[in-house]
């Protein structure tokens, strides 16, 4: 499992944000976690940990606030996007998927 | 001698007979997988028997087909008791079916281990080449019959565990005839599908004959090459096999893979919400702390307006007031949304607040300590006036404008003439020294000659 390094991933989101607020694109790091919710999760405890642990100032805090609560709605929003879905595969024709009732 | 010249008919029933003759072809056991099993309104089932390289077509009279103690299903495997025939009428050679049976479970027991013991040497089950079963998987291939049971009891499972989950379904037939390829067949049509993430192969309950395509050594390897995870879902708990054992996961049963495969979602959304409840917490004390930092300032500052000018005071007094102000309407803010968990506008009001409230602690602290000099200075001039005051009001003052004071024996101010007898001692105090004079007599007195 890869290990999480909070600060790397803080200097990132920054980095990325400050980049996009100079080109007006939109921040690749948004696509990136939709990809692993389960990293995202344990980033979040890594975050939550930080902020209780006392060590941080004001200015710090606020950013692991704000980085902590993105996440927190990024998860939120892959669960509410997800709808059950079942298919059946077509044999004759395996480029073809078809409603399935159960 | 001419040799006879047969008809057909002669040379077919000749060749029967020989065949009917033969103890080597009459009472024999042999051994294959039934094919193409098909019983007429007569009573009588025609099928073929198999093995990997030939087959003979067979046939079971009704009255022995009514004896039979199972029905032969397309895939079984059996050994046959019957005779030799050639039907003379169209030289079709095939085998008169008395009796069959199942091949014994003994002897499938054996092949099963055999061919586990050959692949576990070949490393088709050892963990290191197991591939990891995705947390969450976004889509999963089902790969099984469509019908019966085993789909029911998964999607039921999941979807109390897991709602909103993506299933593709890929039929495939679990037993008989054909039934391992089919399943390999399906699972390479799952393994191709770039959204798949995890494959299940699953079949319910049944016998060792029943479950024997999951003894396959195509689909062993099947299973072994296969890019994507493979979670094995087969027949009951105490039942295991090959592909049970080269699988990345083993499910005991089709429903046991729903609770494996997927985490609960429930228990997902609580951990969210335990977590933004931290965060909230923390949130909520940095900004206590903060006020409680303003209101020490108020109170360092609210000594100082003592010593202030009026204008000064009400500018500082206004602006305390307002952080103050300020700072209760945010913990008010705070308590009520904290009811609320909104955290969006929340977030962005401690934000600001919290920016706006670092802002104005730099600044006043440093119109503290413009204000400490201010008052500094102002208390040293007052002092300089007061000092300079006091001093014009000492009976000394007078000496430095040249005149002497004068002291009685006790040390006291002597003012009026009266105060002193005749002849008495007394000490007259001059700018730059003292006098130990005595009284001859008093010249004038104020008001009187």
């Amino acid at each position: 499992m890869k290990e999480i390094d909070l600060e790397q991933n803080l200097k990132q989101v920054n980095k990325s944000s400050a980049e996009s607020n100079q080109t007006g694109q939109q921040e690749p790091e948004a696509k990136a976690q939709t990809k692993d919710f389960e990293a995202q999760m344990r980033e979040l405890e890594k975050i939550v940990a930080k902020l209780e642990s006392g060590e941080l100032n004001l200015e710090d805090s606020i950013k692991y606030f704000e980085r902590g609560h993105a996440i927190s709605q990024d998860c939120h929003k892959i669960l509410q996007e997800m709808e059950e879905r079942i298919r059946l595969l077509d044999l004759d024709n395996p480029e073809r998927e078809v409603e399935f009732e159960i | 001698m001419a040799q006879d010249i047969l008809t057909v008919t002669q040379l077919n029933m000749r060749v029967a007979n020989k065949i009917k003759t033969d103890s080597e072809l009459n009472g024999i056991k042999v051994e294959g997988e039934i094919s193409e099993p098909k019983v007429y309104r007569s009573g009588h089932c025609y099928f073929t028997l198999k093995d990997e390289d030939s087959n003979i077509s067979c046939i079971a009279y009704a009255s022995d087909y009514r004896k039979l103690s199972f029905t032969p299903r397309a895939g079984d495997k059996v050994v046959a008791l019957g005779r030799c025939n050639l039907y003379t009428k169209e030289a079709r050679f095939q085998l008169i079916v008395q009796s069959l049976e199942p091949i014994g479970e003994g002897e499938l027991y054996r092949r099963f281990i055999e061919l586990k013991n050959r692949l576990e040497a070949q490393g088709y089950f050892a963990l290191e080449n197991k591939q990891k079963i995705p947390w969450m998987p976004k889509r999963v291939a089902f790969v099984s019959s469509p019908q019966g049971a085993v789909i029911h009891d998964f999607v039921s499972i999941a979807r109390r565990r897991f709602p909103n989950f993506d299933l593709l379904l890929v039929p495939a037939k679990v037993q008989g005839e054909g039934s391992a390829e089919s399943l390999i067949r399906g699972l390479k049509l799952a393994e191709a599908k770039e959204d798949i993430e995890l494959i299940v192969l699953a079949r319910g309950g049944g016998s060792l004959q029943d479950l024997w395509s999951f003894n396959e050594a195509a689909l062993a390897e099947a299973i072994f090459k296969c890019k994507k995870p493979v979670i094995s879902a087969v027949g009951h708990e105490s039942d295991f096999t090959i592909a049970d054992f080269v699988a990345d996961l083993r499910a005991p049963t089709p429903s046991a893979a729903a609770e494996l495969l997927y985490p609960s979602l429930a228990e997902i959304y609580q951990t969210l919400d335990r977590v933004e409840r931290r965060i909230l917490r923390i949130a909520y004390q940095s900004l206590s702390h903060s006020a409680l930092k303003l209101s020490q300032l108020q109170r360092r500052l609210q000594l100082l307006q003592k010593a202030g000018g009026t204008s000064e005071r009400n500018r500082y007094d206004l602006a305390f007031k307002g952080l103050s102000r300020q700072g209760n309407e945010l913990k008010l803010k705070l308590s009520h949304e904290a009811r609320k968990l909104d955290l969006t506008a929340y977030y962005r009001s401690i934000k600001e607040r919290l920016r706006q409230s670092q802002l104005q602690i730099k600044a006043f602290d440093h119109r503290l300590q413009q204000a400490v000099q201010i008052g500094v200075k102002r208390e040293a001039k007052a002092l300089e006036a007061y000092s300079r005051q006091l001093q014009g009001l000492s009976p000394f003052a007078v000496l430095e404008r040249g005149y002497a004071v004068a002291l009685d024996s006790k040390g006291e101010l002597i003012r009026s003439p009266r105060d002193l007898a005749d002849g008495s001692q007394f000490d007259l105090v001059l700018e730059s020294g003292r006098i130990l004079a005595r009284k001859e007599k008093t010249i004038s007195e104020e008001g009187r000659e």
